[in-house]
């Protein structure tokens, strides 16, 4: 079953590379969709159905943390797992996102292989 | 905070970056390149400290980094993805960097953008920490300036 | 066993169950292997430099003695002899810190960095890798099991174990 993934960040390029990552993984995906912040996501969010978010937090108009925030308190949303994927690597922001809802979270700068174990484990999969 | 402790911690940020995500290291010090054909993205991180940040490279080692980045022959990359790429190499340099200057509470960031190469600082925040990097693509300029 | 050796500055696949690849003194040079757990295919590159546009000449004859060229070539030999892209296992091990004969300190580093630049590009990351140190190492690939063996500084041999699935997790929270 093909999966709709959805890439939110204000860095085009870093929304191909993460693009890019999903083919490493074993997945099957069937479309990405690509927002530059928090408020286009949920707009798009709100018309198709998406099985994982990967979301930068720094992003003007709508930062991440408001984003996830929003995503939590819809009955619909709430059920979509979230990666956060972020320069902020303090300890203070990860316990803030997980708190809010999210699933995993990569620091930027990070390998490939990284952020591939990591969608794979909040998706339950294994590779190889 | 002394001049010295930011060259360091510039210095780490760019190892550390440029090695993960760009393939590229720090070969040595270089003298930064000033005239046409270089691009520099800017940004600014709100927080204690505050301050801005930018970063320069020639277009030339801008698409090689690039085309590391996104794993694809240079030809092969539009024309607004080696300045994309800047403005993300900025994003991730502040990012490492805010995250190691001893601090409290949060930062904030703001979205990079691309200015034109020469252009003077908005507000000419002190103190400066500039540091020219020799790559095997070219020269990397970062500068840091942190609000009074 | 019938063992195949690859020398420094090249690359080769097979298919014989009974045979062992191996490439020995790995300084700063890297050895990349790929094996195909249901085919049975295994492939090893011993690779020498970075980039092959720093010796043109070389480029054309040589493919294995660089990374960029001798990764894709080592992918599409092993895909010629029934391997399957997405069932490959990916190990590599060298780029030491070492000093090479032209007095060059760096080459390990730069190897290990054009090692993930060209896996990247093809769409490939290792299972598991032993890169950077100081000390030479010497690897062997089993092409019947896949398993991989390790010497270095001169210890016993050890196996490298591909990495199982979410073991690089995030940062501690």
């Amino acid at each position: 079953m093909a999966l709709n993934i959805m890439i939110v960040d204000d860095s085009p390029v870093m929304r191909s590379f993460i693009r890019k990552v999903f083919r490493l993984t074993g997945l099957d995906v069937g479309e990405f969709f690509e927002a530059g912040h928090g408020e286009e996501a949920l707009r798009l969010l709100r018309e198709r159905w998406v099985d994982l978010v990967l979301t930068d937090i720094n992003m003007p108009n709508m930062d991440g943390e408001e984003f996830v925030r929003q995503l939590e308190s819809d009955d619909m949303l709430r059920t979509i797992p979230v990666i956060v994927v972020s320069t902020d690597s303090s300890n203070s922001r990860v316990e803030k996102m997980l708190a809010l809802g999210a699933k995993g979270y990569v620091t930027k700068p990070f390998l490939p292989g990284a952020l591939r174990d990591e969608v794979e484990k909040v998706l339950g999969v294994a590779h190889d | 905070m002394i001049e010295q402790d930011f060259d360091r911690l510039l210095s780490g940020a760019v190892d550390s970056v440029l090695e993960t995500m760009f393939y590229s290291a720090a070969l040595g010090p270089a003298e930064p390149e000033i005239g046409t054909g270089v691009l520099e993205a800017r940004l600014a991180f709100r927080g204690r400290p505050s301050g801005t940040l930018s970063v320069c490279l020639s277009e030339s080692t801008a698409r090689q980094l690039a085309a590391g980045f996104l794993g694809e022959e240079e030809d092969a990359l539009t024309d607004s993805q080696p300045g994309e790429m800047v403005c993300e190499l900025a994003n991730m340099l502040c990012g490492s960097l805010v995250s190691t200057l001893a601090t409290e509470g949060r930062f904030d960031l703001t979205s990079p953008e691309l200015v034109p190469a020469g252009t003077p600082a908005a507000s000419p925040d002190q103190p400066l920490a500039r540091q020219s990097f020799e790559l095997e693509s070219g020269i990397l300029t970062v500068t840091l300036r942190l609000a009074a | 066993m019938n063992q195949l050796v690859v020398g420094v500055g090249d690359g080769g696949v097979s298919r014989d169950p009974d045979s062992v690849l191996v490439t020995y003194a790995l300084g700063s040079c890297v050895a990349v292997m790929l094996h195909d757990p249901v085919a049975k295919v295994g492939g090893m590159l011993h690779y020498m430099l970075p980039e092959s546009a720093m010796s043109h000449d070389k480029s054309q004859s040589r493919p294995w003695m660089f990374a960029d060229t001798g990764i894709p070539n080592l992918l599409q030999a092993a895909l010629a002899n029934g391997a399957e892209k997405r069932r490959l296992i990916i190990f590599a091990a060298g780029g030491a810190q070492v000093m090479d004969d032209n007095g060059v300190f760096n080459i390990g580093k730069r190897n290990c960095l054009a090692l993930r630049k060209a896996l990247w590009k093809i769409g490939l990351v290792p299972s598991a890798e032993e890169i950077g140190g100081t000390e030479a190492r010497t690897i062997r690939l089993e092409v019947g099991t896949g398993r991989v063996w390790l010497q270095a500084g001169g210890r016993e041999p050890r196996e490298m174990k591909a990495r199982p699935a979410g073991a690089q997790s995030r940062p501690a929270a």
